[in-house]
């Protein structure tokens, strides 16, 4: 910032721009956004590029689909065309707005019936809230942060330059940021100059296109961060008419459509139900602070696999089940668990058992009465160390008859019972639906 | 009189410094992640002779990234000639895995963003159509598909010598000049697709000049290293035509929509068609591939009679020709012989079966096939085109011997070289 740059007031819940009080997340914009995007996926243009990224899915996949992969597809593909419509409202850097809830399921709120957006190859982890906010490679830009209690367990800013989201070129890592005196707010600049003495900085390129946050939930009474942009230079073009935004989106709705697909390929590649090693994150595209771990399931009915987990000191992680596309089932199941969900064995290990029926045990990972599914486990918060994070996560697991759980749990497992589990399953709904809360 | 090509000189493209960024250790680094991911995405699918060929095929990758990362500023325009070119005069390969090169393209980008005002000069050798677009997505840029396209101009196809143009080229809407190019706020680069139909004329010229203030310093060269490093692996995934390729038939019908793009998979020594998106013009492609045995040759008959440009090109399992310059591994119109009754009948074989249309498979276990058409704006006017399996003694000839073959290699190479020259009228642009 230079002395010239105006000074922006601090973030308020409720002032008006924040609608609710308790929800950091319910915005003006984000509301805006919604409501354009709802309307925009009835334009025969953007109906034409759904069926084409529905054709290009198709074919990429050949004869190799499972037939239950076939069941939702249109509505995975509906989610995919969502995505992207809502990316194309808020991606002219001219006039960035803060846009949340990408990669998230369908819900209701402010009178509105919003898809989810979700799609092929998306992988999201369910925990997160994600924000997107274009950026490019030669303005300035101010982000204004606030977190609420409870505070968020970790909030990784990375700046990104493609569609997907996944190359990253610049980062700040949640447990670095400096706060004002407050101990609650923060401020990071964003251009393409070095830090040079500023605290919080984002340094961009040339093909820089986003900033990408993940406000990740380990408990999820926690609360998003409230985020506001602020463009320091003037805009260098008018705003994207309608017209030249639905384009943008059918652009968009397309062009993704490969990369996404190799993507999903890459975490189906390893034979099922075979655990490959640990990888940094960085090397198949996301975060780079993070190790995670991409494996392909098969199981029958009567079957279950039970993973082994080795924390690796990490201070969070999380094991997500996918369809065959490679996108989150339904967040209000047992889809998926992290460290605080889970229940842990006496030697500090974690045994989770996937499976299309309830095993009784507390760390079942439902896999929504699919045989053929993907796993991804991502561990956060690992120790730092020069050449990125440390720790040595690990897992390894086998596939077994229900009929032989018992036998291959570890002493100790925590069982559960039926009410046990109806009981878990209605806390997970109601801490979800803090989310759409205002 | 020709000259060595001033608009490579007069472009930001610096072939040394391309090739200090391609061993740079980031692009080292990019390309093993590259490798890697290529071999994720094919699988068991990599034949043991493609195999061998995936080091080269995987250094080409690299070095047409190089190119883009080294004039990927629009801040500093220049022009990159030659992409997706084969190994030849004025450096390495840029093509690698599913490349699809054609030797009758001269591909030439420049980088544009939904801010900058550009001046584009362009001065044609004649009996070329030049087509310029603004495209969005950088996998498909070279491709030119429609759907990433959006801006568009073209000369035609009855462009005369000499004959000049000059594109205005930002986000300005200009309905009043038929020169404009309108960016939009996704735009990546100006693509510049001239077709070579006579491959002794001279390179066109191109010159870029940026109006308005530029709004950074060059990129250094670690930033562009690291820029070719996230293209080189970034764009792995738009790679998938080349695994299509080689995989069974897609589940469902209606993927003719793709099916251009993809390559979607075909029974062997069969030839299949679809409508070509490629440049937004409309055209179709015809895709075989072919599994030959020592003796066999595949023979495609063409009825050229609804056809003004077209082209049949033998590729090696990334979809990279093997040595365009020196070996008839492609034909266009100009460089096939046609019957009185307007048919012509191409024969890919390994050895040279003496015929005029002979393509050279050029050693190649499991060739495959591109037959590009231009249908003069018919839209109904899909190629009458057959293929089918015969013996190399079926169709030997003696139609043409050794010493003549020799004659169209030799003059093959001239002409093909003729692509990296510019005249000297040109090159004073």
């Amino acid at each position: 910032m230079t002395a010239h740059d105006p000074v922006f007031p601090p973030i308020q819940l409720g002032d008006g721009y924040f609608l609710s009080e308790r929800n950091p997340t319910a915005t003006a914009d984000q509301v805006e956004i919604e409501s354009r995007a709802i309307k925009m996926m009835r334009l025969p243009l953007i109906q034409w590029a759904r069926d084409q990224a529905r054709l290009g899915f198709t074919a990429l996949a050949g004869g190799d689909v499972p037939a239950e992969a076939w069941v939702n597809f249109d509505q995975v593909i509906d989610e995919w065309t969502f995505h992207y419509v809502l990316l194309a409202l808020n991606s002219d850097p001219n006039y960035p707005k803060v846009m949340g809830h990408f990669f998230g399921p369908p819900h209701e709120w402010f009178g509105m019936k919003v898809p989810g957006s979700r799609g092929p190859g998306t992988a999201e982890n369910v925990d997160n809230n994600y924000t997107v906010i274009p950026v490019d490679g030669i303005s300035r830009f101010l982000l204004q942060g606030r977190r609420f209690e409870p505070h968020i367990g970790d909030c990784p800013f990375q700046i990104t330059t493609n569609l997907s989201d996944s190359i990253n070129v610049s980062s700040l890592d949640w447990r670095d940021m400096v706060f004002e005196e407050d101990g609650e707010s923060f401020t990071i600049t964003i251009d393409p100059h070095p830090a040079e003495g500023r605290r919080n900085h984002l340094q961009t390129t040339i093909d820089s296109r986003y900033i990408f946050i993940r406000d990740g939930r380990m408990d999820w009474r926690q609360k998003p961060n409230a985020y506001r942009i602020h463009r320091l230079d003037p805009p260098n073009r008018p705003p994207l008419s309608d017209d030249e935004t639905a384009s943008l989106a059918a652009r968009f709705v397309l062009d993704d459509v490969a990369p996404m697909f190799w993507f999903k390929q890459m975490v189906s590649a390893p034979e099922p139900n075979v655990m490959p090693p640990v990888v940094v994150s960085s090397s198949v595209g996301g975060m780079p602070s993070q190790k995670i771990l991409c494996a392909r399931l098969k199981i029958a009915r009567d079957e279950a696999y039970v993973l082994n987990l080795g924390t690796g000191d990490a201070g969070y992680w999380f094991v997500g089940n996918y369809q065959w596309w490679l996108m989150s089932g339904d967040f209000w199941k047992t889809n998926s668990l992290n460290n605080l969900q889970s229940t842990a064995n006496h030697d500090g290990t974690y045994t989770y058992v996937f499976a299309l029926q309830d095993p009784g045990v507390h760390n079942w990972i439902d896999t929504l009465e699919l045989e053929e599914t993907l796993i991804m486990i991502r561990w956060h918060l690992l120790p730092q160390t020069h050449d990125g994070p440390g720790g040595q996560p690990w897992a390894d697991g086998k596939l077994v008859k229900l009929s032989e759980l018992d036998r291959n749990l570890p002493p100790n497992t925590t069982h559960v019972t039926p009410a046990h589990r109806a009981e878990q399953l209605a806390n997970r709904r109601a801490l979800f639906e803090l989310r759409y809360a205002h | 009189m020709t000259v060595v090509t001033e608009t490579q000189r007069s472009s930001t493209v610096d072939y040394p410094q391309a090739l200090a960024v391609l061993n740079h250790p980031a692009v080292v680094a990019a390309q093993r992640n590259a490798q890697m991911r290529f071999s994720v995405l094919l699988g068991s699918d990599v034949t043991e002779a493609a195999r061998v060929r995936m080091d080269c095929a995987l250094r080409e990758w690299s070095f047409r990234h190089v190119l883009l990362a080294l004039n990927s500023d629009p801040n500093h325009p220049g022009v990159t000639r030659n992409l997706l070119c084969a190994p030849g005069p004025v450096g390495p390969g840029s093509r690698g895995p599913a490349a699809a090169d054609d030797p009758d393209l001269d591909l030439a980008v420049i980088p544009v963003d939904g801010n900058a005002r550009l001046r584009l000069s362009m001065s044609h050798s004649g009996s070329s159509d030049c087509t310029v677009q603004i495209t969005t997505n950088l996998a498909q840029t070279l491709a030119g598909h429609a759907d990433t396209v959006v801006a568009h101009w073209t000369t035609g196809t009855s462009t005369s010598r000499g004959q000049t143009f000059t594109l205005s080229i930002g986000p300005e809407a200009d309905a009043d000049n038929a020169n404009h190019l309108q960016s939009t706020v996704d735009s990546r680069y100006v693509l510049i697709r001239t077709r070579r139909t006579d491959w002794m004329a001279p390179a066109s010229g191109y010159r870029v000049e940026r109006i308005n203030a530029t709004t950074a310093a060059p990129l250094t060269h670690d930033q562009i290293a690291a820029l070719a490093a996230r293209y080189i692996v970034d764009q792995v995934g738009n790679a998938y035509p080349i695994r299509r390729f080689h995989q069974p038939t897609a589940h469902g019908a209606g993927t003719e929509a793709w099916g251009a793009r993809l390559f979607n998979a075909i029974d062997v020594n069969t030839l299949a068609a679809s409508p070509d998106d490629a440049a937004g013009k409309l055209g179709h492609l015809v895709r075989g591939r072919l599994r030959l045995g020592p003796d066999e040759v595949f023979v495609v008959t063409m009825d050229t009679t609804d056809a003004t440009l077209w082209s049949f090109t033998a590729y090696d399992f990334w979809l990279m020709t093997c040595d365009p310059a020196n070996r008839c591994v492609s034909r266009n119109r100009s460089q096939t012989r046609i019957s009185d009754d307007g048919t012509c009948t191409y024969v890919f074989s390994a050895y040279d079966p003496g015929v005029p249309n002979w393509i050279d498979i050029a050693g190649i276990d499991e060739p495959l096939v591109l037959g590009r058409f231009d249908m003069a704006g018919d839209p109904a006017g899909a190629p009458a085109v057959t293929g089918t399996i015969a013996t190399l003694a079926d169709v030997r000839s003696t139609e043409v011997d050794a010493v003549q073959r020799q004659v169209e290699l030799t003059k093959r190479s001239e002409s093909y070289a003729m692509r990296f020259l510019v005249d000297s009228h040109r090159a004073s642009m």
